[in-house]
């Protein structure tokens, strides 16, 4: 019986890793690399002078790590410069900045202190983007210009002590009282990051007497501002890193949330929760990569000033190969990222699943960058002198906050087998309901663009990157068997086959990725010739070479594997409380 | 009380400088332009000046080819009210005079009671077009301020010279430059970047402000000849487990290697 052909579909309602992950190559939306609008350039530019300049004379990351906090005048300076207000609309006294210029900005923070980063990213990524997304015309026209200005600073309050990863199972109560139209909050929230001092939460709590079919269903967000009363902040944190940022618990005491304070409707707060997040992980990615740039260049620094053995530690080959890989991964990196967010900009409908992959991807590269620049600084790597300890110490939470990886590569996997899912009946609708605890709550009817060209082909890519094109476009077709293979195998089952979810989570990172450098280093092929392009060729090659080598192991441990073995291993640890397997003993 | 601030867009001091192949100029491929430093406190103050007063305009004006535009920008961002631009076309190396007249035709067009320089621009270091300027629009001058009281009509700035300060009293217009520690310049904000995109620029040619100097041959002083320090050489360990036989190869090395003694 043959199907009807399907119809062309716009392919801002599909997704890059989506596409890859059920085995084709997204080139329209891939390809041109996203350029940067010239006035945008401009301002960006000359906002990143005046902040480098401002940085120079007042951010000492090393003053905020030890003395635990950003002493108020660089708060200050900072809402000056207009810090806080970038993503916020001009309507409401921000300065409307896409996704792409956040981004930059973004990096350029990163690149500077990780603890300025959490107080400009949790204020503007989290903090108060439930409201620009969510909020009434009359909410952001009362909050918005004062948090624009920084004169609030905002913070997200999701985390409680029995609510990590499982945000829906929260335990804070709203009690909705109709006669005063009042919401009455109690509970308690935790780790909580600019809790110190903000002004403005956007809190998530139980709508208790609200009636609905599961329990996420009966969240509901509310801004709650500090003047409310009882909302009270606990004692700071102590932390392995982010030092000079502020992460406290938070008492909400019968606090009385006027309806007005509502964020969207009653029984939407999960939901509005896993949207703020999901529209937020691209830009800790770009985070990352200011955090890779700045251990490149001290590493390259130390590498060839210091000598041992007559010789500078750069021309040994096993400190060259590590530049190599910080190098290539930290290209990889920023390519994903501005091609994510260039994305966006252009208007893709749902980008959850490039976001997370932005923020995989990003935080465990700039850890591994960190790693290998406090390699090569030898023992002053370790000390407190050099600044590679403070970034190791400041960027391992990176894999923790904003969703786990663990949790995300869920997310990635699961989203990208929906894809085929709906394509078979069998499975197609037991894996729609899960999702939603994962945070899959995409509305769009995400389609596969109408091929144009056979499967495992790919055709924009220029002709010195062919052969890595051809490669891509081959793993993906057979990243897609596999995932039909396991939907078939596991039915819907395969909701917890996480053995599974890691492996394809990890081929469409390294897929997306490697799209992104083919994109990116194709227009600069276009744009400057392939002699010029020299190097990016050569980048584009060494990244897609390591992420044939890892597709390549995680397909074939998909088709044969020893997971049995690997559970029993981890049954015995469990069963044992530790290991167990005496030998002295 | 309106201010003409003259701007220089110099390369960045952190830039590395390669000289050109004509062996009289920089090679500029690779140089990051900056606002020079001494300019951005004249500007600072003039803006200070504007704000306690609560009236009067801050102008700011630059001499040079296409890419000064972007540090008028920068300015207007800070805060200036608008900006002229003196196009150098294909004029290269205007010198120190030919600078002053440009930026004098442009003050005699307008009212002002301050025009501020740095008290020198960073690379030629020549600290000649603040005072040349005054010198053409015969206005009283006061090199390197580093305080200044706004009166009626007048001025008290406070200078720096050898080891002392000199404090000098001045009839309004007058022409000043700025000195390190004169103020804290302000950092361009968000909405000064975004404000300045709609602030006019105003285009002048050279060519129509009678600067003679703009023909290289007509030019009173030219660059001949442009070169870099010389390296330093790698430093030499001489070991020292006996210190006779290390302070004979010093001597040696000394008297057969670095031809000092
Ligand atoms: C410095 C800091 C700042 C923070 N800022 C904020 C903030 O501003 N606002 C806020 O609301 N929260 C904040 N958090 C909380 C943070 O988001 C949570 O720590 C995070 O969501 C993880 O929750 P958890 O710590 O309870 O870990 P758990 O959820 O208990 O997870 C423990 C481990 O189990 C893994 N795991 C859990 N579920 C699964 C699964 N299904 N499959 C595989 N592995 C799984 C996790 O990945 C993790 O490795 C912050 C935390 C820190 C440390």
């Amino acid at each position: 019986m043959s199907q009807p052909a399907p119809a062309p579909v716009d392919p801002l309602l599909t997704s890059p890793v989506k596409t890859l992950l059920s085995g084709d190559v997204p080139e329209d939306l891939v390809f041109p690399y996203p350029a940067i609008p010239a006035d945008e350039k401009e301002t960006v530019s000359a906002f990143l002078g005046s902040f480098r300049d401002f940085a120079k004379d007042h951010v000492d990351p090393a003053r905020f790590d030890r003395e635990h906090g950003i002493d108020a005048k660089v708060v200050r300076g900072l809402a000056d410069l207009g810090a806080f207000g970038m993503i916020i609309p001009e309507a409401y006294g921000g300065y409307g900045f896409s996704s792409s210029a956040y981004c930059r900005v973004t990096e350029e923070i990163g690149r500077t202190d990780a603890s300025l980063g959490i107080l400009i990213g949790g204020h503007q990524s989290i903090g108060l983007k439930g409201l620009i997304l969510f909020g009434t015309e009359e909410q952001k026209k009362r909050w918005l210009p004062k948090l624009a200005a920084g004169e609030m600073i905002a913070a997200f309050a999701l985390t409680e002590p029995e609510a990590g990863s499982d945000a829906a199972s929260i335990r804070t109560t709203a009690e909705y009282d109709a006669a005063t139209d009042t919401f009455v909050l109690n509970g308690s929230k935790h780790w909580i990051s600019n809790g110190g001092f903000a002004e403005f939460f956007t809190v998530f709590a139980k709508d208790v007497k609200l009636d609905a079919k599961d329990e996420h269903r009966r969240i509901t967000a509310f801004v709650v501002t500090k003047d409310l009363g009882g909302v009270e902040p606990g004692p700071e944190e102590k932390k392995l890193g982010l030092k000079g940022s502020s992460t406290v618990p938070l008492e909400l005491k019968n606090v009385r949330v006027p309806g007005s304070h509502l964020l969207g409707e009653r029984g939407q707060g999960f939901r509005i929760a896993v949207e703020i997040l999901n529209t937020g992980r691209t830009s800790l990615g770009a985070g990352c990569v200011g955090g890779s740039k700045r251990m490149i260049e001290l590493a390259a620094r130390q590498a060839t000033s210091r000598r041992q053995f007559q010789t500078r530690i750069a021309d040994f080959e096993i400190i060259r190969a590590k530049f190599a890989r910080m190098v290539v991964n930290t290209y990889a990196l920023e390519s994903m990222v501005y091609l994510t967010a260039g994305l966006v900009d252009r208007g893709l409908a749902d980008y959850s699943v490039e976001g997370a992959c932005c923020k995989i991807f990003g935080t465990e590269s700039v850890w591994q960058t960190i790693n290998d620049a406090l390699q090569i600084a030898g023992g002053n790597g370790f000390m407190e002198e050099y600044p590679y300890e403070r970034a190791l110490r400041d960027s391992r939470i990176n894999m923790i906050f904003e969703g786990t990886n663990e949790i995300l590569r869920v997310l990635v996997a699961l989203s990208g087998m929906k894809e085929i899912g709906e394509g078979l009946q069998e499975v197609g609708r037991a894996l729609k309901a899960p999702l939603s605890s994962f945070g899959i709550l995409s509305d769009y009817a995400v389609r596969r663009v109408l091929r144009t060209l056979p499967a495992g082909r790919i055709s924009r890519v220029a002709p010195a990157l062919a052969p890595e094109g051809e490669a891509v476009a081959r793993y993906a077709m057979a990243c897609g068997r596999a995932v039909e293979t396991i939907l078939r195998k596991y039915g819907k089952g395969v909701l917890t086959k996480e053995y599974h979810h890691e492996r394809l989570a990890n081929v469409g990172i390294d897929l997306y990725a490697s799209v992104a450098v083919l994109s990116r280093a194709t227009s600069s092929i276009e744009a400057k010739g392939e002699e010029k392009s020299a190097e990016e060729i050569r980048l584009a090659r060494i990244f897609i070479r390591g992420a044939r080598h890892r597709v390549v192991g995680q397909l074939k441990d998909i088709d044969r594997n020893l997971d049995p073995d690997v559970t029993a291993v981890s049954e015995t640890a469990y069963g044992a409380l530790g290991y167990a397997f005496p030998y002295w003993e | 009380m309106n201010s003409l601030v003259a701007i220089a867009y110099v390369p960045d001091t952190e830039s590395k400088i390669k000289v050109g192949p004509d062996g009289s100029s920089i090679d500029e491929s690779d140089v990051k332009w900056i606002v020079s430093p001494y300019d951005e406190y004249g500007l600072e103050e003039a803006l200070k000046i504007r704000e306690s007063k609560g009236a009067g305009t801050v102008t700011v004006v630059s001499v040079g080819p296409e890419r000064v535009k972007t540090g008028l920008r920068e300015c207007l961002a800070r805060g200036a009210d608008d900006a002229v631009w003196v196009d150098t076309g294909e004029t290269k190396n205007l010198d120190a005079l030919g600078v002053s007249k440009a930026l004098a035709a442009v003050a005699k067009a307008a009212t002002f009671d301050f025009f501020w320089f740095g008290q020198k621009g960073v690379g030629p270091d020549e600290s000649l077009v603040g005072p040349m300027t005054a010198e053409l629009l015969g206005l009283p001058h006061v090199a390197n301020v580093v305080h200044l009281d706004v009166g009626e009509g007048k001025v008290t700035a406070s200078r720096e010279i050898e080891g002392a300060h000199e404090i000098v009293e001045c009839s309004l217009p007058a022409i000043l430059t700025a000195q390190k520690g004169l103020n804290e310049p302000r950092y361009a904000s968000l909405k000064g970047i975004m404000g300045a995109k709609k602030k006019p620029i105003a285009e002048k040619k050279l060519a129509d402000l009678d600067v003679p100097e703009a023909d290289p041959a007509a030019a009173k002083a030219r660059w001949r000849k442009l070169s870099l320090p010389a390296p330093r050489q790698a430093v030499k360990l001489i070991p020292a487990d006996d210190p006779a036989a290390a302070a004979k190869e010093l001597v040696r090395l000394l008297r057969e290697e670095a031809k000092v003694i």
